[in-house]
């Protein structure tokens, strides 16, 4: 009996070397040698560290939907992927993976600054403050950010009632986000300079005096460029009717272009008041995107 | 695909000679079956892991090869800024010095190129190192058009590698038409393309080479002036002075726009050609290749 236990045992020592030995023979051995359950995140976060976000992405893609991972791990695995399309610009699907660290992970502040940050630049500004509102923080710097954060996002929806409430609580006695926190004003400035202006004027100005209706959207070169060419094709048409009259093949010509310039020009003094609005609206958010960014960057070494 | 990824599910894991092996192969064959972003993870996993430093630049070479693989050159240039240099032998600081300059020079970056090449001329000790970067030298110091120095690169390299000398003269001859003033570009002045067609309308066209569009460009801009005559005499001074005079504008303003873009073209044309020369020669000679 004890023989044959023996011989049981070392059936079993010489099938196991054997594997180990099969094993050792194929490429995957290091597969085989390293802990299958657990993975390597400072490998991770040294990709992510030396710009190979893709690669980072790539080990992580399986790891996102493997459940059989400790909370702890799982939520840094999303922070790894949240943090690796955040570098890639994929906004997104970074949100998506910042959304599922939990409190108490210590990743769990920084992402949901961050997360509020990426809703802002996407101007997903109702869902930024329904997450400010949720989130708790007691630090006095995180506070600072956190008013900072929902400043940013009532100027930005122009409510300027709720933006004076949460401003005048700003301390400005936090280095972090001082300087951001004043230039925000300058900002509210900026916003209100730039009115929503009249399209119907542009139109009518332009049908008056023609470029005038540029003039007023703000697109003073072009309000120029846009009269000559108007008031050339005008000066032609008016000479060809008093010298051959209204049916002439030269008066229909150049009355034609006339006619082809002067609507044009009223047509794109009408659309020019949107589009100047727009474009001076994107700069605005620009600076400001840019402005509640350094805080984050300071604050979170990154 | 998986299955693939499998080998970097490493943990905490200290690395031994063999397992570095053992990464290398396996990098290397996911490199040979053409899977350059799996096999650039596996070479990152050893310059991660190897506390060596010969290591780290041997993998992070091999991870820019995957990288130029992938016509990725910007980020090969990457990849390589992470070599530290301090304690390289000769054979691996001309490697990385080489595929720096390389990566940089597909990338369209000669400036860094020449200078990876300058560094490694001065930093490696192994003459037969050095001399064998020189082909690549020779392209970058022509796309950074400086021919005189391209050809001396050029001479020195056949004179070190080309032992029979009837052989290295007959390489020689062919260096120097290759790079006879003739042959090398005159590139013309898009500036003064342009103050040639203030001055006189077609000028510019006709001194970038380009006679029939100097003639059009003339054509069109004597009809506006033609039509503001005949505007003016049929008594339509209006017309005249305004369309007339717009069109003739037009095609003036034009024409000076048009002369500085042929030269341009004509001049990275002929650079072309030149360069494309160039570098089919040092791949098709079997003398400087060794064959």
């Amino acid at each position: 009996m004890g023989i044959n236990r023996v011989g049981l045992l070392l059936l079993i020592l010489v099938s196991i070397s054997l594997s180990i030995n099969l094993n050792a023979q194929t490429p995957d051995s290091l597969l085989i040698a390293s802990d299958f359950k657990k993975l390597d995140l400072a490998f991770i976060d040294f990709l992510i560290n030396n710009q190979e976000h893709e690669d980072a992405l790539l080990i992580l893609k399986e790891r996102v939907i493997d459940k059989s991972y400790q909370n702890s791990q799982l939520d840094s695995i999303y922070f790894y992927t949240a943090w690796a399309f955040y570098n890639l610009k994929s906004l997104d699907s970074s949100i998506i993976y910042f959304e599922k660290i939990k409190i108490g992970s210590p990743f769990y502040i920084k992402s949901k600054f961050y997360e509020h940050f990426e809703h802002m630049y996407l101007k997903q500004y109702a869902q930024a403050d329904v997450k400010l509102a949720q989130f708790k923080v007691d630090d006095s710097t995180l506070v600072e950010l956190k008013k900072f954060q929902q400043a940013t996002s009532a100027l930005m929806q122009r409510d300027f009632l709720k933006f004076e409430t949460i401003g005048n609580s700003f301390t400005y006695n936090n280095f972090s986000s001082a300087e951001e926190q004043k230039a925000l004003y300058k900002r509210k400035e900026e916003i209100l300079k730039n009115k929503r202006k009249s399209p119907l004027l542009a139109g009518l100005m332009s049908a008056v005096i023609p470029g005038t209706g540029k003039f007023y959207a703000g697109y003073r070169g072009q309000a120029i460029s846009a009269m000559v060419p108007t008031f050339i094709f005008a000066a032609a048409a008016a000479e060809s009717y008093y010298r051959a009259g209204p049916k002439s093949a030269q008066f229909i010509t150049a009355a034609s272009l006339f006619g082809i310039f002067y609507v044009g020009n009223i047509w794109g003094s009408v659309l020019s008041v949107k589009t100047f609005y727009e474009l001076r609206n994107n700069e605005i958010h620009n600076n400001v995107m840019l402005d509640l960014h350094i805080p984050l960057r300071r604050i979170f070494s990154n | 695909m998986l299955c693939l990824i499998c080998i970097f599910r490493f943990v905490g894991y200290s690395a031994t000679e063999a397992d570095i092996n053992q990464l290398f192969k396996r990098a290397d064959s996911l490199f040979q079956v053409k899977q350059y972003q799996l096999a650039g993870i596996g070479y990152d996993q050893i310059a991660y892991l190897s506390g060596e430093n010969i290591i780290k630049t041997k993998a992070l070479i091999k991870k820019a090869d995957c990288y130029l693989m992938r016509k990725e050159f910007a980020k090969a240039e990457v990849v390589l800024s992470r070599v530290y240099y301090a304690d390289l032998s000769d054979s691996l600081v001309y490697l990385s010095r080489y595929k720096t300059a390389l990566a940089s020079y597909l990338n369209s970056n000669f400036g860094e190129a020449e200078s990876q090449v300058i560094q490694a001329k001065s930093l490696i000790g192994d003459t037969n190192l050095v001399y064998n970067i020189y082909p690549l030298y020779v392209l970058i110091l022509n796309e950074s058009k400086k021919h005189a120095e391209a050809k001396v690169a050029l001479s020195a390299y056949a004179n070190y590698f080309i032992d029979d000398t009837m052989q290295l003269r007959k390489v020689q001859e062919e260096i120097d038409l290759i790079y006879h003033s003739s042959k090398i570009p005159f590139l013309k002045n898009p500036e003064k393309a342009k103050k040639l067609s203030m001055i006189l309308p077609g000028v510019g066209q006709l001194y970038a080479g380009y006679f029939w569009e100097g003639a059009l460009n003339v054509t069109l801009q004597l009809a506006g002036l033609g039509f503001t005559g005949l505007c003016i005499w049929q008594k339509y001074y209006f017309t005249g002075a305004f369309v007339g005079f717009s069109i003739f504008q037009k095609f003036y303003g034009g024409g000076i726009n048009r002369a500085q873009f042929l030269v341009e073209k004509r001049n990275h044309i002929k650079t072309r050609t030149f360069n494309d020369n160039v570098k089919k020669y040092l791949l098709d000679n079997k003398a400087l290749n060794g064959g």
